[in-house]
């Protein structure tokens, strides 16, 4: 999938970004420059690439620090999403119908919750944590991987060959193992990547509320909330950790529709689910 | 399709439609009851584990322990946990969502009181989103494959990677500050005049429509491009119709159904983003008043948020489903 | 072709019209807001919870509720206590009685005098009252007793010069006792310069000028709009465009705001920011900890990093030019990295939690200048914060005050064996209690009021429970329409100030 994902140019395009993110967020931290802090607010300069924020430590430097954060952050959110719906909703379908009623009840509780409303209540309430705050955004998204699964299990399950498998005696497991994950692999590859990038927008978001942030520890969000008490020293320090969120954002968008158009018509039909990410 | 109608036929359809519409409100109710209890019960429980307490809010430097069980008692808070659930539920459906911690004031009337402002941001935003992304999606569909639909594209899409708060500040820094021609923030009441009223929603709703002009144009854009590839339209344009009628009678309405279903859930999204707008633009509305609540930890107004925000919801989901029923057959909307 | 383009275009025109007709008929809002001359549009960071004064306290909001509530006493431009509602006092000659004689003739906003009775009914519900924020503020007040309409008789418990500064906004704003406390906070009446007409809680007051406030001559403000600021980055740009003419701002802003055109000035006040050490918790039982934290401590780098030109280094809760600063106790504990490391050696290593209640570069600061002599800090930002500090449950957090009319009050806050302010309750530096009762029984005006007061403020930093940093003013932005307000130290009063 991967190749073929490459044929294409926003694909490469879209996998080259998260590839460069990827690597700063595993040697960010390594490799920022260990610059002594000096006076606070310096514009650009030789010293401080990005200058120097508020406490006078090297922006550049606390970039590459938070972007291990910031990464990892989205990616927590991306797989809770996955869990809590993956799993249920491949059960839907296979499960008796209490589960499906049961499910899709709940799936439109957390569907019905205005995004942002609710996690700010629950992560406020739960303790100041980022890690509540990406665990509570997981479970809001996660209806859309409960949707995409369900329908892409929906499709293969009364598809022939799956009728016949069971008919023969086949076990749930190996139906799941023989036919169904290949069809539900795409949508849900799909899913992933779209969620990636709420999750960005959403946990800077909390962060420029004040929710979830530890300090000193850097994230993208937080840098770019703080950097907006100091526009008048420094106009245009938003903008790189702006520009850092809003590329990936826009890399994990461009990724989710590349792996939609290599899919099929299968993964084309479930991606309408995507409007669920929106929230 | 030019067979008079016998009588009864008016009547069995004027019946079909309102048993339809029984049961789309009767499905949303389905659907909400449970939601309700789950989401109070998942909110109810929160207190719980967040060991806040109204004492501390109540006695500030002065929580001395007797203290703090003595109000704790006087809210009610020593009972078991699910007699205080049950009390809590009893009066939820009476319309009574308690009183706030912090200032004993009925938390029905703080958030009435914010969400006459928050819906009349919501409700501008959804026509700004309506208005330029109908707009933008059908030029850009128009001239499929120019300039024009590249650019609109691009706009789009920096539109929906841009987190809200920028979105905000962004908007303050240019309509208020640098051309004057909006109040930074604020609000005034509708009592004082139309056209202050619109002045200090505006750039708050349109800080909430990026998102929405961009999904509603996508849409709109992909499913009219989708309905000029029909075999029907070409067939029209075959048959010689002027491009007009060709884009009202035959690509629009079926090419409409995603975005008008993407409006449905915009509507969330706009009540869910309003937390960021409404605290830079200084509004006292619905998403003001949650963040405020989250952050003092006063849990009775916070479980009213989000009794009040399902509630709403569902119900602007059953009008969209009332009215999509009625715009497109359920083929159409891609659900 | 030539049809689709015209479509297009026709397209395009009307959707540039809506957009012109949308902001043409917004453009003139801001315009429209300024409705008066005499209109005060105010965005506070403080805005308060409570509007019954007994609940509210004696924190930054009693500005916000001076607005509703006069109280016995002010404060004149060297923190003296001048009249308020009361013409004048005078103390027995043992000094544990004083009486303070009412203006005539006054009334509550809700027509209920302002007599003796009322006062008495206040002073005792702020000592008694279930939910009262004052009382252990009030420990010298034995009783109170009216003769005639208006003479206020209060018995005190102890010899207490304080009694007059006590009695100011911070501690004694009068409620009408007509008025069921219970609603106050939605309904405030009071007999202060303003009315109170329309109430949302939290978020926004607009009240009126009370034509029978006693000094309402010197009132020039028609209508008071109080509203909750919104993001401090945003609170320049509503100041700018009109939407407020007056502000409270953080230092950071203050240079965007002057170069907006805003009077940016600083009302002085007590403010001091400190660092609270619990000496019954390990490490801090160890006085050489203690004494570490002290050294190590660099107070021009908080200045340097958050002042913005307006804050001030402090070992002291007080400024420098008012009567209870102590010039002897100046630099103490000065920075001294080198000595505080001295300290630690063979002090296995201390790894310590730093609890606040919200995200604030103070905590940065300490956090690093404390691990350049050895000492691992982790921050925690609680929203819960107030439970664990006021339960005196912290090991190490921050506190920042706006200080006390009456020193006394600050000091025994701060170093006082029960002081909300001292983190390690009930430890009370030796030699305090005796130094503050000596403060008490000294007449305000006596000669050497200030020595005595000077020496319980040396006695009572001796106390291992508090490091002060720095202090940042009281930073205000105004249009230039507002003109300047009366310099009272810590107050803001409105007394004189025209908007036009």
């Amino acid at each position: 999938m991967l190749r073929r994902i490459l044929t294409l140019r926003a694909g490469r395009l879209a996998v080259g970004i998260l590839l460069v993110v990827a690597l700063l967020a595993i040697l960010g931290p390594w490799v920022a420059p260990d610059v002594p802090t000096a006076k606070p607010l310096q514009s650009l300069s030789g010293d401080h690439w990005l200058g120097t924020d508020y406490l006078g430590r090297d922006v550049f430097s606390r970039l590459l620090e938070g972007s291990r954060d910031s990464v990892l952050g989205s990616v927590l959110v991306a797989l809770v999403a996955l869990v809590v719906g993956v799993v249920p909703g491949l059960l839907s379908v296979l499960l008796g119908r209490v589960f499906e009623w049961t499910t899709l009840r709940l799936v439109d509780t957390l569907v019905a919750l205005p995004f942002l409303v609710f996690a700010v209540a629950v992560t406020a309430l739960l303790g100041n944590g980022l890690t509540q705050a990406m665990l509570v955004t997981g479970v809001l998204v996660s209806p859309l991987f409960y949707r995409v699964t369900r329908a892409a299990t929906l499709a293969v399950a009364h598809s022939q060959y799956v009728e016949a498998a069971r008919i023969s005696g086949a076990s749930i497991g190996w139906i799941v193992r023989r036919h169904v994950w290949a069809k539900v692999l795409p949508p849900i590859a799909v899913a992933l990547a779209q969620t990636i990038g709420v999750g960005f927008i959403i946990v800077s978001s909390l962060t420029f509320l004040g929710i979830g942030v530890q300090p000193p520890a850097p994230t993208w969000g937080g840098l770019l909330a703080s950097d907006l008490n100091y526009l008048h020293y420094r106009p245009f320090a938003p903008l790189a950790p702006a520009l850092l969120i809003m590329v990936t954002v826009w890399a994990s968008n461009l990724l989710a529709d590349a792996i939609r158009d290599v899919s099929g018509a299968a993964g084309r039909a479930l991606v309408d689910a995507r409007k669920v990410a929106a929230r | 399709m030019t067979i008079a109608l016998e009588p009864g036929f008016a009547v069995i359809r004027v019946q079909r439609a309102a048993s339809r519409v029984l049961l789309t409100v009767a499905r949303s109710l389905a659907i909400f009851v449970p939601v309700f209890l789950v989401a109070t019960f998942v909110t109810f429980t929160l207190r719980a584990l967040s060991g806040l307490s109204p004492a501390h809010t109540q006695l500030g430097e002065d929580a001395t322990p007797e203290a703090v069980a003595r109000i704790e008692h006087e809210w009610g808070l020593d009972e078991p946990f699910l007699v205080q659930y049950w009390h809590w539920l009893g009066d939820v459906l009476r319309g009574d969502l308690g009183r706030s911690w912090s200032n004993g004031v009925s938390v029905s009337q703080l958030i009435a009181e914010g969400l006459a402002i928050s819906l009349s941001v919501a409700v501008l935003a959804m026509l700004i989103g309506v208005v330029f992304g109908f707009a933008f999606g059908a030029l850009a569909a128009l001239r499929r494959g120019t300039w024009i639909d590249r650019s609109i594209t691009g706009v789009l899409t920096v539109f929906s990677i841009m987190p809200p708060f920028v979105i905000g500040i962004l908007l303050v820094e240019i309509f208020a500050v640098g051309l004057g021609w909006f109040p930074s923030g604020g609000y005034i009441p509708l009592e004082v005049g139309f056209s202050p009223w619109l002045g200090h929603l505006m750039l708050p709703a349109l800080a909430l429509s990026f998102d929405a002009i961009a999904d509603v144009a996508r849409q709109l854009r992909a499913g009219l491009v989708g309905a000029y590839a029909e075999n029907y339209v070409t067939g029209a344009v075959v048959r010689g119709l002027g491009r007009r009628r060709i884009f009202l009678r035959h690509v629009l309405p079926n090419g409409v159904g995603p975005a008008l279903a993407v409006l449905g859930l915009k509507f969330p999204v706009i009540i869910g983003a309003s937390v960021v707008t409404e605290w830079i633009f200084g509004l006292q509305g619905f998403g003001r008043f949650a963040n405020d609540a989250a952050q003092a930890g006063d849990v009775p107004e916070v479980q009213g948020v989000l009794v009040v925000s399902i509630v709403l919801v569902v119900s602007f989901n059953l009008i969209v489903n009332l009215v999509l029923g009625k715009i497109t057959p359920a083929s159409h909307r891609g659900v | 072709m030539n049809r689709k383009s015209t479509s297009v275009r026709r397209f395009t025109v009307a959707l540039a019209a809506l957009a012109l007709t949308v902001s043409a008929c917004a453009g003139n809002g801001s315009a429209a807001s300024g409705d008066g001359t005499s209109t005060l549009r105010w965005a506070t960071s403080y805005f308060p919870t409570h509007w019954d004064p007994v609940v509210s306290g004696s924190g930054a909001q009693f500005r916000e509720l001076a607005l509703v509530y006069a109280s016995l006493t002010k404060t004149d431009e060297n923190g003296n206590a001048v009249p308020d509602l009361a013409e004048s006092w005078t103390y027995n000659d043992t000094g544990d009685q004083v009486t303070f004689h009412l203006r005539p003739k006054l009334t509550f906003s809700d027509g209920t005098p302002v007599n003796a009775a009322a006062v008495k009914a206040a002073i005792e519900r702020a000592k008694t009252q279930k939910n009262s924020a004052l009382f252990g503020d009030l420990t010298s007040i034995k009783s109170v007793t009216t003769s005639g309409d208006l003479d206020v008789v209060v018995q005190l418990t102890q010899t207490d010069y304080q009694i007059p500064l006590l009695f100011g906004e911070r501690v004694l704003q009068v409620a009408s006792p007509a008025a069921d406390p219970t609603a106050l906070d939605q309904k405030p009446v009071g007999a202060g310069p303003f009315v109170v007409t329309q109430l949302t809680p939290g978020t926004k007051v607009v009240l009126k000028k009370n034509p029978d406030y006693w000094d309402a001559a010197n009132i020039h403000i028609e209508n008071v709009e109080l509203v909750s600021a919104p993001d401090a980055a945003t609170v320049v740009s509503g100041l700018q465009t009109g939407v407020y003419n007056f502000a409270d701002i953080t230092p950071n802003n203050a240079e965007a705001a002057k170069a907006a055109g805003l009077d940016v000035f600083v009302q002085p006040g007590f403010n001091a920011n400190n660092i609270s050490i619990n000496v019954n918790k390990a490490p801090f039982t160890n006085p050489k900890v203690v004494d570490a934290v002290r050294h190590a401590i660099n107070r021009q780098e908080f200045v340097d990093k958050l002042g913005f030109g307006y804050g001030e280094a402090t070992d002291q809760p007080f400024p420098k030019k008012y009567v209870a600063y102590d010039p002897q106790s100046a630099d103490k504990y000065a920075y001294d990295p080198a000595k505080a490391k001295e300290l630690l050696k063979g002090i296995p290593p201390i790894k310590l939690t730093l609890v606040i209640p919200s995200a604030d570069p103070q905590a940065e600061i300490v956090q690093s200048q404390l691990a350049a002599v050895g000492i691992t800090v982790d921050i925690k930002v609680d929203k819960n914060w107030a439970t664990p500090f006021f339960a005196k449950d912290l090991t190490l957090s921050l506190y920042g005050t706006t200080g006390r009319d009456s020193a006394v009050q600050t000091l025994t806050a701060h170093f006082g064996p029960n002081g909300p302010l001292n983190l390690s309750s009930p430890y009370q530096p030796a030699g305090f209690e005796a130094a503050v009762a000596k403060v008490r029984q000294t007449p305000l005006e006596a000669a050497d009021y200030a020595s005595v007061l000077q020496a319980a403020t040396r006695a009572g930093l001796e106390s291992k429970a508090l490091v002060f940093t720095y202090s940042s003013p009281n930073l205000l932005a105004k249009s230039k329409s507002v003109s300047a307000l009366p310099a009272n130290p810590g107050h803001i009063d409105w007394t004189g100030v025209k908007i036009g």
